[in-house]
């Protein structure tokens, strides 16, 4: 193309005299625009991590402004507790069971939006707002709905389908809590997968299958040949982000269960806030959130390793 | 009105290790008001020229020059040019009449000057109907004269252009071509217009530049660069149908040049003295299409068998397959080949002789 | 793909049988999908309208003639909810309009300059998600404290903005990368400077970008729980989502009919930008590669 040439700044004088940097004009000013962002990230990733990575080092007590050093005391420590591997197993299990539903349903909202014509655009609302609303409200209503003096869904539940007693609140209960997180917290985050996969449908050119039903397709196997192909490097990504948000996901357990009931829904982040800012040992509580987060970066390099996700996608002008 | 001179534009780019020489030290002047077109093919470094000379590009060595304003170092925005762009890049978001009057905007001209501008402009392109539209709803065509006006509000120094037509179908490139020279006629500035087309390169120009792998091959008007190509590439690039090519031996007998070409002996025109290095060794021949001549005896010419023909409507090209390969013929407009053997026969005088080794025109 | 094995539709059905099939179970998926992302809205709703005795009387599905009644939507008179609302909306306003300031700029610069490490930059800021809040969270406290912006709105609103940078200067990115070079340089040859060409040109020309980034900086911030109860732990100058949640939690006398009621008006802004937004969504989401 005509205008195709990188618009190399070399050599021009600016009202500084900046020939005597090691770098060049356009570096720069590339470097200039990005400046606001690097330093919001220093701010809110940076420093706070080397911060906890250090504060992991020590034994603080609650009121106590005294630091003991105590080296990788406080890591002994949390790798021994009974606790932590029993919340990073209901962590992992969380995790795992959240992803792969909402990966499920997800999927399934995207082929049925891109296909469906009539009340399209308030079916593609009413889903969206699932996304849009506030955690907080999410617990909220499901609070309300699964209360069980006058919660709608509990009376389902134990009057309709006869899953739990009369009495029994739904969501404290050891067999109901960690299904019901899962249910409730993929109502909204499903919709994340559903938007990533949507916006890779819709790019898909109609000629695709046309041509592929003048071949003589039938639906699956143009589902299979076309569309999964074309879909499948932006889904790795987004079950990657699930997965990631999922493992560190506060809001919506303390909230609706804060761990409980005794420890059935405790996730790792859960344990560290308890320990941190509920039990007092902010040493300790730093040492379990760095654990958490090696776990995270060691997982997502296995993933990149094992599929990719970073295959350039198609997407049509 | 100024004239502009550029010397030794060198433009070296930097591929990591690699060094890519995109422009080689090319000199050129273009008198005021002169139209100069820059032809060449893709990746020959005429853009990157045009960059240069805009103001987009820094050179790496060599000057330019703007009368004797040396604008080699200024900023795009103080260089007073217009460029016209292949993607014509008008603003979607503003109004055709909006759009022409960004430039005296930014010069600070006061609103109703500006649209008096505008409305001036917009006569002489034609395109009064359309100052209230948005671009997306013109057609390529008149797009381009919108760009055009967005250029000759301003009444630039130098007028660049950056294939503007490559985009356009055919039809569309032969109605704007007239209203391309019109304007810079109008404007009286130099012109330098880069383009791959060589038919565009000739029907506009009142000198061509050809250019190929980042030096000028040859650069003269239009007529000259057609009829006395100075090497073996400005022979093949100008010119549709190309230029045949072969590959011959120079003999001499008494003072008279003859030129061996596979099995035919062709008498040259030339003195032999001329070819006096030559004798005896290898050139490249290049001879025009229009300059064979069919006949039905294959024993006449150069035997060629025909394989099929293009009829035009005013002319013919006709392809045969022969001992050199494949040949285009230029034939007349009724001439019907039957798919057998033919002789071609040449006409030595119009025949181009080229050194095998740099390309440079011997005779 | 061969004619030969793929004479039929799914099951071995004839083709406009599976068509039928197709169409009928495509509108099942339609209602299904309907009923249960509406059904919780829908009774949030229903529940907000009707007394609190209407309430711990029964499960009804709407407010019979007697349960019927505005009175809990007073609660937003109630001092401490209307701050909390007002709280979040300020908030929510403010990251908005950072938002979408800091990634134009970044966006611009990634999408026009070349700088080394260009790339492991972005994807360097990516990995930042890794973080859990509950890592940042104490560390979060004692810089936000050092630096006073603690129980401040402006100190929600940086952080709020710093944890939207990597999706939406990525978003500012790629789209702008899709802008022509040939329009900022036509603007320059006309004699507008880099700035004056970026903003004349540029900027409308990435409106759709922008109402996304601000869309999704929208949703993050609106929806925002963890950060704003760690850095606006004093009552009276804290956001919705916190604010409600110790209303519950110390046991304030609110009552359910009052909760939905808030809820509700918490959910309409949301509800409204899905309905007349959702283009921009998608669009954000037209990711390329990571």
């Amino acid at each position: 193309m005509a205008s195709e040439t990188i618009d190399v700044e070399r050599g021009r004088e600016g009202p500084l005299p900046l020939h005597w940097l090691p770098v060049d004009r356009e570096t720069l000013s590339g470097a200039a625009t990005v400046l606001p962002v690097v330093v919001l990230y220093l701010l809110i990733a940076i420093l706070p991590v080397s911060f906890a990575v250090y504060a992991s080092l020590y034994e603080i007590p609650l009121l106590n402004p005294n630091w003991e050093f105590v080296g990788l005391a406080n890591y002994a420590e949390v790798l021994r507790i009974d606790r932590f591997w029993g919340s990073l197993w209901t962590g992992v299990v969380y995790m795992v069971g959240s992803t792969l539903f909402q990966l499920v349903v997800g999927l399934w909202l995207a082929l049925v939006l891109n296909r469906i014509t009539r009340f399209q655009k308030v079916l593609t609302a009413v889903i969206f707002t699932a996304y849009l609303i506030p955690t907080i409200v999410v617990a909220l209503v499901s609070l309300f709905m699964f209360d069980e003096f006058v919660g709608v869904f509990h009376i389902l539940g134990s009057e309709w389908l006869g899953l739990w007693a009369p009495n029994d609140f739904a969501i404290g209960s050891k067999t109901w809590a960690m299904p019901l997180l899962i249910l409730i917290g993929s109502w909204k985050f499903a919709v994340f997968i559903t938007i990533f996969a949507l916006a890779q449908l819709r790019a898909i050119p109609s000629r695709f299958y046309e041509a592929a039903k003048v071949c003589g397709a039938n639906k699956w196997q143009m589902f299979r040949d076309i569309t999964l192909p074309r879909i499948q490097g932006v889904i790795l990504v987004a079950v990657l982000l699930r997965s990631i948000f999922m493992f560190n996901k506060f809001d919506i357990i303390w909230i609706i269960t804060q761990g409980g009931p005794g420890f059935a829904t405790t996730t790792l982040p859960i344990l560290a806030y308890r320990e941190a800012f509920v039990g007092g040992n902010y040493g300790l509580g730093n040492a379990m959130a760095v654990v958490m987060f090696v776990f995270l970066a060691l997982g997502a390099v296995a993933y990149f390793r094992l599929f990719n996700p970073s295959e350039e996608v198609e997407t049509s002008t | 009105m100024v004239d502009v001179n550029i010397q030794n534009l060198t433009r070296v780019f930097q591929d990591g290790a690699d060094e890519i020489v995109a422009v080689d030290g090319i000199d050129l002047h273009i008198d005021d008001g002169e139209f100069v077109t820059l032809v060449g093919p893709s990746g020959c470094g005429k853009t990157t020229t045009l960059r240069c000379v805009a103001g987009l590009d820094i050179p790496t060595d060599g000057t330019i020059r703007f009368g004797d304003r040396d604008v080699t170092d200024l900023p795009v925005q103080e260089r007073d040019i217009a460029l016209l762009f292949q993607d014509i890049a008008l603003y979607p978001h503003m109004s055709v009449r909006d759009n022409i009057a960004y430039g005296l905007k930014i010069a600070g001209v006061s609103r109703d000057e500006r649209y008096r501008r505008v409305e001036e402009a917009a006569e002489l392109l034609q395109i009064t109907d359309q100052l209230d539209k948005s671009p997306a709803d013109l057609s390529g065509g008149q797009q381009q004269r919108v760009a055009l006006g967005r250029s000759l509000v301003r009444d630039p120094e130098v007028f660049l252009f950056d294939e503007p037509m490559s985009d356009l179908d055919a039809k569309l490139k032969r109605e704007l071509r007239p209203v391309v020279q019109r304007i810079t006629e109008e404007i009286g500035c130099p012109t330098l217009y880069v383009t791959h087309d060589q038919e565009e390169a000739m029907t506009m120009s009142d000198r061509v530049a050809v250019m190929n792998d980042g030096r000028l091959e040859q650069v003269g008007p239009p007529k000259r660069v057609y009829d006395d190509p100075q090497t073996e590439f400005v022979s093949g690039f100008i010119g549709q149908p190309n230029t045949q090519f072969f590959d011959g031996r120079v003999a001499a007998a008494n003072g008279s040049a003859t030129l061996e070409v596979g099995s035919h002996d062709l008498s040259l025109p030339t003195e032999a003295d001329r070819l006096e290095g030559y004798v005896g060794r290898e050139v490249r021949v290049g001879i025009r299409p229009q300059y064979f001549e069919v006949t039905e005896d294959p024993e006449e010419g150069i035997p060629a068998r025909h394989v099929l023909d293009e009829p035009l409507g005013d002319e013919t090209h006709s392809f045969f397959e022969t001992e050199f390969g494949e040949l285009v013929v230029v034939t007349g407009p009724d001439f019907e080949g039957e798919r057998r053997e033919y002789g071609l026969v040449v006409d030595a005088g119009e025949a181009q002789l080229f050194d095998p080794d740099s390309g440079v025109r011997i005779a | 793909m061969s004619t030969k094995d793929s004479e039929s539709g799914v099951f071995g059905l004839e083709f406009s049988a599976e068509d039928r099939l197709f169409r009928i179970g495509l509108g099942i998926s339609g209602v299904i999908m309907f009923l249960v992302g509406v059904f919780p809205i829908y009774w949030m709703a229903q529940s907000s309208f009707k007394t609190r005795q209407a309430i711990l009387n029964s499960a009804s599905p709407l407010p019979g003639p007697g349960s019927f009644t505005l009175s809990n939507y007073a609660i937003l008179t109630n001092s401490d909810v209307s701050l909390y609302v007002i709280n979040t909306a300020i908030v929510t306003l403010g990251t908005i309009i950072l938002v979408v300031i800091v990634s134009l700029i970044a966006g611009y610069g990634l999408a026009r300059f070349e700088f080394p490490h260009k790339e492991n930059f972005a994807r360097f800021l990516l990995f930042g998600y890794m973080f859990s809040p509950i890592v940042l969270g104490l560390p979060l406290y004692l810089i936000w404290k050092r630096l006073g912006l603690l129980n401040t709105r402006i100190g929600l609103i940086v952080a709020l903005t710093a944890i939207s940078m990597p999706f939406s200067v990525w978003l500012m990115w790629k789209y702008i990368q899709t802008i022509p070079r040939s329009m900022e340089e036509s603007a320059w040859v006309v004699g507008a400077s880099r700035w004056r060409g970026f903003r004349d040109v540029v900027i409308p020309q990435s409106q759709p970008a922008i109402i996304a980034a601000a869309l999704f900086a929208f949703a993050l911030a609106w929806n925002d729980f963890t950060f704003a109860q760690i850095l606006l732990p004093r009552n009276e100058a804290t956001t919705f989502a916190p604010g409600v949640f110790r209303l519950i939690t110390q046991g304030y006398d609110t009552s359910w009919a009052d909760i939905m009621a808030v809820s509700m008006m918490m959910t309409v802004p949301p509800m409204l930008f899905a309905y007349f937004l959702q283009s921009y969504l998608l669009k954000g989401f037209q990711i390329r590669s990571l």
